[in-house]
């Protein structure tokens, strides 16, 4: 199964190990730390659910069901809020076998987990950007013959 | 999320801005005919390099709107980058003309509407009964409030903030929700929700050495480094804070609505000398009220920082989001972060940054 980040409607950056995202439709924002930010960014890098299952597995060799069950269990949690949407990558070159310069038995694997705040949602919902039409306020988008098909 | 990329039609799209633009130009005529009536007040601000122009239709908006500006005041007026009207209905008892700008203030009930078009922008403040307009090619703005003499305290504390921000934009300066001190050789971004201290770290560093840049909006930009220039020389405090900064009184401006409102400052007039234009970034705090006496910094992770400066700044201000976000996080990963634990001794905060500064000035 293969993910991709939900640009444009979420923003993210990586600072050192720790991921901030944002989505701006539903105004919460989101912090990754270790295992989650990895997954987050072989998401990016266009790695599939598989092949980072296989990675943590690789790594943390004595744990492969406890590995297999988190990452599935943490990849719903983003696309339950719309982080990640499925993608279909049957036209593109495969981001192959994720690599790990740390080496095979890293340890104890460390769950990932997605911490959500939404106390800003409030001011989200209350203040959308709308377009003005000649009737002034709101804007529905009109079912006309004119419509130019781009 | 930008509504000029939906799949609107091409001919519908040229009548709304035809007519918002005929909309715009009758407001424009009725700021001329109320500032021929009561006379024009110009006034012209320096902001990063940047002229502001502003004409008020007389001098009781000017006085509403000016004293948090007070400290751009630019007395030998270069060319305007940008050029603000500024008139209200209760001062010249004409109304906003009909068109789609009154009727869309009229459809906007109570809620906050933020439209725009190819080329203008404009935000309709229902509670505060004030409208802004901007034409970005044409670098003209146009600001309408029902009534000068009944404006909210915030709307004095940070005005013109939207015409502000939209235009600063466009140069590559972003409107952060953060205060800023520090000295000429640099400072520190304070970050945080409302409530977390900002105000109070800012204001207890007045008469430290340490200069005032905001307490709550500032732009910042990265060229060639962390920079945050000031835009506003007022303060805010939860009016039962006002006797622990007895030495703020002179700047007090509303003490008799202290039972309704913050306690507003406007640093401008009575502390000129503790005010900056800006300076760079050399780190970013987070303050936070903490109990017990004692007052420290503690170092905390980038993403502690960008969570407590993006999210509050993306959603309040909601413009340039994505440019804005790639700019803090610049900024971020330029500088180090720290948790300020505020306790009750607060003429320890100046101290504590102070030194932090002298340390990371030595370190460089």
């Amino acid at each position: 199964m293969h993910l991709r980040i939900n640009s444009p409607t979420v923003i993210h950056e990586t600072m050192d190990d720790e991921v901030v995202i944002i989505h701006f439709e539903s105004g919460a924002y989101f912090n990754l730390r270790q295992t989650g930010a990895e997954i987050w960014n072989m998401i990016g890098a266009g790695h599939s659910v598989e092949d980072i299952i296989r990675f943590y597995q690789r790594r943390h060799a004595n744990n492969g069901k406890t590995v297999e069950q988190a990452v599935h269990s943490f990849v719903d949690s983003l696309q339950r809020e719309d982080l990640v949407v499925l993608h279909d990558a049957s036209g593109q070159i495969p981001a192959g076998a994720v690599s790990d310069p740390a080496g095979d038995d890293a340890g104890e694997f460390l769950a990932p987990s997605l911490e959500k705040y939404s106390d800003m949602q409030d001011l989200l919902l209350l203040d959308p950007i709308h377009e003005v039409d000649a009737d002034g306020w709101p804007h529905r988008r009109e079912e006309s013959d004119d419509v130019t098909p781009d | 999320m930008s509504p000029r990329t939906d799949g609107r039609t091409a001919t519908s799209r040229r009548r709304d801005e035809d007519s918002l633009a005929a909309s715009v130009a009758a407001i424009a005529e009725c700021f001329q005919s109320v500032s021929e009536t009561l006379g024009p007040v110009i006034h012209h601000l320096r902001i990063d390099g940047q002229t502001v122009r502003i004409s008020f239709a007389g001098h009781r908006l000017a006085r509403t709107l000016l004293p948090a500006l007070s400290h751009l005041g630019e007395p030998t007026a270069h060319s305007p980058g940008l050029s603000i009207r500024i008139w209200d209905t209760a001062g010249s008892g004409i109304g906003l003309p009909p068109g789609v700008v009154s009727a869309a203030l009229t459809n906007a009930g109570s809620t906050v509407r933020r439209l725009q078009s190819e080329s203008i922008r404009m935000m309709i403040q229902p509670e505060e009964s004030m409208i802004s307009l901007l034409d970005e090619e044409r670098g003209e703005a146009l600001l309408w409030l029902a009534d000068a003499g009944n404006v909210p305290c915030h709307v004095r504390c940070a005005p013109l903030i939207n015409l502000l921000q939209w235009w600063m934009c466009r140069h590559d300066r972003y409107m952060v929700h953060a205060g800023a001190v520090g000295t000429a050789a640099g400072g520190v971004l304070l970050a945080g929700k409302a409530g977390s201290g900002k105000s109070s770290a800012a204001l207890a560093c007045l008469d430290s050495g340490l200069r005032f840049a905001g307490d709550d909006y500032c732009l910042v930009s990265m060229n060639p480094e962390p920079y945050v220039h000031s835009l506003y020389s007022s303060a805010k405090l939860n009016s039962g804070d006002v006797d622990n900064y007895p030495g703020l009184a002179p700047a007090l401006a509303n003490p008799d609505r202290l039972a309704t409102e913050k306690a507003i400052f406007f640093l401008g007039h009575a502390f000129p000398a503790a005010l900056t234009g800006g300076f760079p970034i050399r780190a970013v705090v987070l303050p936070r009220v903490t109990p017990g006496a004692t007052t420290r910094l503690q170092k905390t992770t980038g993403a502690s920082a960008l969570l407590a400066l993006a999210p509050s700044t993306l959603f309040q201000l909601r413009e340039a989001e994505r440019e804005t976000f790639r700019v803090l996080g610049s900024i971020i990963r330029r500088v180090p972060c720290f948790h300020l634990d505020m306790g009750s001794e607060r003429t320890e905060i100046p101290r504590r940054i102070r030194a932090l500064l002298e340390q990371l000035d030595h370190d460089r």
